[in-house]
Parts: C-alpha cells; sequence; structure tokens
C-alpha cells in the first residue's frame, strides 16, 4: 500500500514537472524568431536587355557587300568603339573630330556597320568604306581594341556540363577589380578564343565583376546570351572581346 | 530516490518534446544571416525538425540543395541526416551528422556518394573541420584535396 502510494506520488511529481517544463519552454519559445528568412537570388538588370533590336530591325536587312568598295577619301578614321549594340566611330575632317553612331550621316553618307578595322557607309545603292590609314609607325594606338569571334552553343555547352573541362584548361584567381587567368592550357579554347595568361577580367556585357555571385550568375546563365562581350585589362590596354553565340 | 528520478525524467521529457525547433531554426538563420549563407526551405516539426527542398546560398551563390533533412535533437544524443544532397559538382546520396554526450565537442560526419564515401570530424574546441573523402574515384578531387597516410582529406578553420 504504501508502495503504491509513493509510486502514485512519484508519477504526480514526474506529471507536474513535465507540464511546468513544458510550460516554460513554450513560453521561452515565444522570444525567439517567429518567421523564416528567405533568400532571393541575384537578379541583373542585363537580364531585361538581352533583347538586341538592332538586330531584330536589321534581320531582314541583307548588308551590301564591300568587295571594292571606294573609299571615303576626305574623311579620316581616327578611333573605333565597338560593342553589341552597335558603338560609334571618331572621324577627322578638315582637322575637326566628329562622332558617328550607327544611322549618323556625314555630308550624305550613312555609317550602316561598324567592324573591327573598318567602318561601312552607304549613299543611296552604293557602298563606301573608311579603314584606317596605314602609317610607318609600328606602334597603333586604339582608344579600345574590339575583337569578335564566334563560339558555337554546344561547345558551351559541352563546358558547362563539365567544370572540370573548364578546370584542366584554365585557371583563374580573383583578384581586386576582376578576374586575373593564371593559367591557360595552350591550343585549349580559351587560347584559341582570344584570351592570354596575365588578362585580367572586368566586365563581362557591361556587368563589373565585383563579387563571386554575378560571376556565377553569368556562368548559369550562360546560354541564353547570343553576344558575349568580355572587357579584360592587358598590360596598360583595355580590350574587349566579343563573342557571337551562334 | 524515484522522486528524483521521476523530475529528471520529466524534465528530459519535456525538453525533448516541447523544444521549440523551428523558431531555434529561424535563430540559426539569423546567426548565418550574418556570415553571408542563407538557407531557404521549408520546416515542418514532430519528434525532429523536418527540413524539405532546402537551398544554400553562401555568398549569393547557390552552393548546395538538399531535398530532406531530418533533425533530430535530444541533447544526449543528437542526429542530423541530409538525404540526396546536390553541389555544383557533385551528387550525395546521403551525410549524416551526429553527436553525444559523450564527445559533446566533436561532430561526427559520415557520407556516401557515387565516386566517395565522407567520414570525418567537426571539433567545435578548435573550430575545425577534417573529413576523408575514401575509396575516391574522381580525379579533379584527388587534385584538389590534400592527402595524408590515410588518404584524401579536406580541412578547414571556421
Amino acid at each position: 500500500m504504501q508502495k503504491g502510494i509513493t509510486i502514485m506520488n512519484a508519477f504526480k511529481l514526474f506529471l507536474i514537472t513535465f507540464l511546468s517544463i513544458g510550460v516554460i519552454i513554450s513560453f521561452l519559445g515565444f522570444f525567439l524568431p517567429k518567421t523564416p528568412i528567405f533568400y532571393s537570388p541575384l537578379i541583373l538588370k542585363e537580364d531585361f536587355i538581352q533583347i538586341n533590336l538592332n538586330k531584330i530591325f536589321q534581320s531582314n536587312t541583307i548588308l551590301p557587300t564591300t568587295q571594292n568598295a571606294p573609299t571615303l577619301k576626305w574623311l579620316t578614321l581616327k578611333a573605333i568603339y565597338n560593342t553589341t549594340d552597335g558603338g560609334f566611330i571618331i572621324v577627322e575632317k578638315n582637322k575637326k573630330s566628329i562622332f558617328l553612331n550607327i544611322n549618323d550621316s556625314i555630308d550624305g553618307y550613312k555609317l550602316i556597320k561598324i567592324l573591327p578595322t573598318k567602318a561601312i557607309f552607304q549613299k543611296g545603292n552604293k557602298t563606301f568604306i573608311l579603314e584606317f590609314k596605314k602609317t610607318k609607325s609600328k606602334t597603333f594606338y586604339n582608344q579600345s581594341t574590339t575583337y569578335t569571334t564566334q563560339i558555337s552553343k554546344n561547345t558551351i555547352k559541352e563546358y558547362k556540363k563539365d567544370l572540370t573541362k573548364i578546370w584542366n584548361n584554365i585557371a583563374i584567381a580573383r583578384i581586386r577589380g576582376g578576374y586575373k587567368i593564371t593559367y591557360i592550357k595552350k591550343g585549349s579554347i580559351f587560347e584559341k578564343i582570344g584570351l592570354k595568361k596575365g588578362d585580367i577580367i572586368t566586365h563581362i556585357n557591361g556587368t563589373r565583376l565585383t563579387n563571386d555571385a554575378k560571376a556565377w550568375h553569368i556562368y548559369n546563365n550562360i546560354e541564353k546570351y547570343q553576344n558575349l562581350t568580355i572587357t579584360i585589362k592587358r598590360g596598360n590596354q583595355t580590350k574587349v572581346i566579343e563573342y557571337e553565340i551562334y | 530516490m524515484k522522486k528524483v528520478i521521476a523530475i529528471i525524467t520529466a524534465f528530459y521529457l519535456a525538453s525533448v518534446i516541447f523544444l521549440p525547433k523551428e523558431r531555434l531554426f529561424f535563430l540559426a538563420q539569423n546567426y548565418l544571416k550574418k556570415e553571408n549563407i542563407y538557407i531557404n526551405t521549408t520546416p515542418s516539426e514532430d519528434i525532429s525538425l523536418n527540413l524539405k527542398e532546402s537551398e544554400i546560398f553562401i555568398n549569393g551563390i547557390k552552393t548546395a540543395s538538399i531535398k530532406e533533412s531530418k533533425i533530430y535533437l535530444f541533447f544526449l544524443f543528437n542526429k542530423t541526416i541530409l538525404k540526396d544532397i546536390k553541389t555544383i559538382k557533385y551528387k550525395i546520396s546521403s551525410i549524416t551528422l551526429t553527436n553525444s554526450i559523450i564527445s559533446p565537442f566533436e561532430i561526427d560526419i559520415k557520407g556516401e556518394a557515387k565516386s566517395f564515401s565522407l567520414n570525418g570530424k567537426i571539433d567545435l574546441k578548435t573550430r575545425t573541420i577534417k573529413v576523408y573523402f575514401l575509396n575516391l574515384k574522381d580525379n579533379f578531387l584527388k587534385r584538389v584535396l590534400k592527402k595524408d597516410a590515410k588518404g584524401y582529406y579536406y580541412y578547414e578553420r571556421f
């Protein structure tokens, strides 16, 4: 009988303690955060300007042939700045410098296309070329040197699937201001598309690479791009390499 | 004596059952936010804390996704089971983290993937993590990891 009472008392004590502790812990829980934290991944502005209007409106336009096209002798081509959305040139006329964008005209000659080393003008049905004048000097100064390379989507997909393939051929290190190429395998695709050891990649498609998140965002969405513009610092020069993805 | 056992047992059971696991998880999220680590997930709790379809972002980069996580907090013995983990390059079928009152400052890690298995420890006193990659077949990892007599391992201070 006494044992039974002792067990009963122990059980009552167990129950009271159990419920009391339960209440205390539940009360303390009210001081903890009530809602979760959700992170929204970075959305870069460039995602909304990937539609290249120039390409859409010019898609039906057949560019005239420039073979044997006459040159505009009274103009001097001083500089070319070529970008995915057109760019501009600087010409000199009567010792005066003039900026021309795509579709701008000078003396009735309309600028229709900018290439890495020449500009194409049109007047009526005729095509005219303006190239850099050949100089005796070996040094050649360009405000911005632009190269265009074509690269297939399949190649990009192939490399994106297998990171080892990338890391076997190129090594990059994060530095202040961008990413420095510390190694490029000879004969690799990265060498073929114009990159060199020591290049510092500062921008891709106008986006300054200030952190890893931006670089990863571009990498993860690379298949969506039709064009890629990579700005690199090579020695003292800034170069823009343009890739057309077909 | 019986009263003492009754009180201790009641205290232990109440702590385990009434522990606000979800809210403690939210508290952990707030702490990780300061380190720029985010976990997007849907938590629920019963005897364990369950996290479904979790995504882990570190410094803005989606580093891993975990299909299912179960966290058992029993104070004397704690266990976390992670299933179907996908990182940027690898898929790991499961990782188990265990901690007991026998070694309260150590967390054992065990995991399984196609091209390796994991066996390691997190030392909370020295703030280090050391994980061995056993039966490693991946050549890329072999170049990236360090090596000693036991095999290839990953070592980090935090």
